[in-house]
């Protein structure tokens, strides 16, 4: 496999990744947990 | 290497030669240049013989060279389109570093040079029009190429066989300057008022193999005109890397339009003044945007004292919740050094890839002054809903062009090797004239 082709594959996944985690709006590195809390639905709401 | 009558002269009898016999050892003496040739060396005794006459005639009994042919007199090779058979070598030196130079020749071209140095293999051919040869201080130029100075010597020629149209002999000397355009280099040769000019070009090992059908040796080192192996795969993938970089641009700046950036009010958390963390709820807001990426920045002045806020965002539908840590401290003072300072009045903390809906941030902090005592000042909370995010792009462009980075850090590496070997290559190693 040429080197060519192990690059455009490299660029393809850099452009893909990029591409879905916007429009996920996905940011790595972040440090936060997430979680459901059962029976506190609208525990909040006004 | 000399030009002088590099050429076939008209009418010249193509590819005639003639079998002679060495005077001093009796050995057989093919003359494949018939007619053009001056001189030949006798491969078995390396006796010196005029051809240029029909009576053979000795100029110089020479026996001590043994020489190490990398290519055999009378072996024929295709090069650049042209078969060419090697009818003389000789071997120069400068400052015990040598190299060998074989006279090619075809009746229907003329002469031409293969030059074997260390590995390295060039293909030269003389410049016959020298009016379009302009050099001067460190460069030259030529046939549109900028060629920069590499190196001035006056090498020695150390024994020669076969045959050659101009005399030459051991001990032979000449002023030699090369001047390089990878993979192009100049040759200026000068011996007492004789100036000729070769153009050479840098071979790769295995294409001289292959048309000679020798066994390649590895070179020794970076030759003065070996093309940078970077600039050849840099050519081939720069449209992939501009085309990736410019897709990454394109979805990048259609992120950023797409994204509403919107600011919700939310308002100042107070830090309670007793013992004890006081939680306060900012909300509910909607957020219309799903999957959307959103900031929460806290800010108030501090003064050598810390801020923690733990954070909670509920979703006041699902009850699922995003929990977080806002944390930012701020000192400063004065040293033998004078003012100094560190940290930040505020934090922004990211939440990606929340769903839309209605939700309460619920906020419960602690702070401490210098004096151990809780923030006095209230922080402002602001919060920003579906912001365009770029350390994405960043990664991407990471990615992209990590690889053409390694090859900019390999270029210069081999331009350093090259420029090494040089006198003249101290101002500027990354050499790029071409």
């Amino acid at each position: 496999m040429s080197l060519r082709v192990i690059y455009s594959a490299l660029c393809l996944l850099a452009l893909g990744y990029l591409l879905i985690a916007n429009a996920y709006g996905y940011v790595p590195f972040v440090a936060q947990t997430q979680r459901p809390v059962p029976g506190t639905a609208n525990h909040f709401h006004k | 290497m000399s030009d002088q009558e590099a050429a076939p002269p008209a009418g010249a009898p193509a590819g005639t030669s003639k079998v002679i016999r060495c005077p001093t050892c009796g050995a057989s003496i093919t003359l494949r240049a018939l007619g053009q040739s001056v001189m030949a060396a006798c491969p078995a005794c390396h006796t010196h013989l005029d051809v240029s006459q029909p009576e053979i005639r000795v100029i110089r009994k020479y026996q001590e060279t043994t020489a190490h042919l990398h290519v055999p007199l009378g072996t024929r090779g295709t090069i650049q389109g042209q078969k060419y058979e090697v009818i003389g070598a000789l071997q120069r030196s400068e400052d015990s570093y040598d190299w060998q130079e074989y006279l090619l020749f075809n009746p229907y071209v003329g002469f031409r040079w293969l030059i074997w140095d260390h590995g390295h293999w060039n293909f030269g051919q003389p410049v016959k029009d020298t009016s379009q040869i302009h050099a001067s201080g460190n460069e030259a130029s030529f046939d549109g190429h900028l060629f920069r100075l590499f190196h001035r010597g006056t090498p020695t020629v150390d024994w020669v066989v076969g045959e050659f149209y101009w005399r030459v002999a051991a001990g032979d000397r000449a002023a030699c300057t090369d001047y390089v355009d990878p993979p192009l280099m100049l040759s200026r040769e000068g011996v007492a008022e004789e100036i000729n000019w070769t153009l050479l070009q840098y071979l790769q090992p295995e294409e001289v193999a292959t048309a000679f059908g020798v066994t390649p040796d590895a070179p020794a080192s970076v030759a003065a005109n070996q093309p940078n192996p970077a600039d050849r795969v840099w050519r081939s993938i720069a449209a992939v890397t501009l085309a990736c970089t410019l897709a990454a641009l394109a979805i990048q700046v259609w992120t950023v339009f797409r994204a509403h950036g919107s600011q919700v009010p939310l308002g100042e958390y107070h830090f309670a003044q007793s013992a004890g963390g006081s939680e306060q709820v900012f909300g509910p807001f909607t957020l219309p945007v799903g999957h959307s990426l959103n900031e929460v920045t806290a800010s108030v002045p501090l003064s050598n004292s810390w801020v923690e806020l733990e954070c909670s965002l509920v979703n006041t539908e699902t009850g699922a919740s995003v929990e977080f840590l806002s944390a930012f401290e701020y000192y400063s003072g004065v040293d033998s050094d004078g003012a100094w300072s560190e940290g930040s009045w505020q934090a922004t903390s990211l939440i990606p890839s929340l769903p839309a809906g209605t939700y309460n941030l619920i906020v419960e902090g602690t702070s401490s002054d210098e004096k151990g005592q809780p923030v006095a000042q209230p922080v402002q909370l602001s919060f920003r809903h579906d912001v365009a995010p770029w350390r994405n792009f960043w990664i991407a462009m990471g990615l992209i062009l990590l690889f053409p980075a390694a090859l900019v850090v390999l270029r210069y590496l081999f331009e350093k090797s090259r420029w090494s070997e040089s006198e003249f290559g101290s101002s500027s190693d990354d050499d790029d004239s071409n």
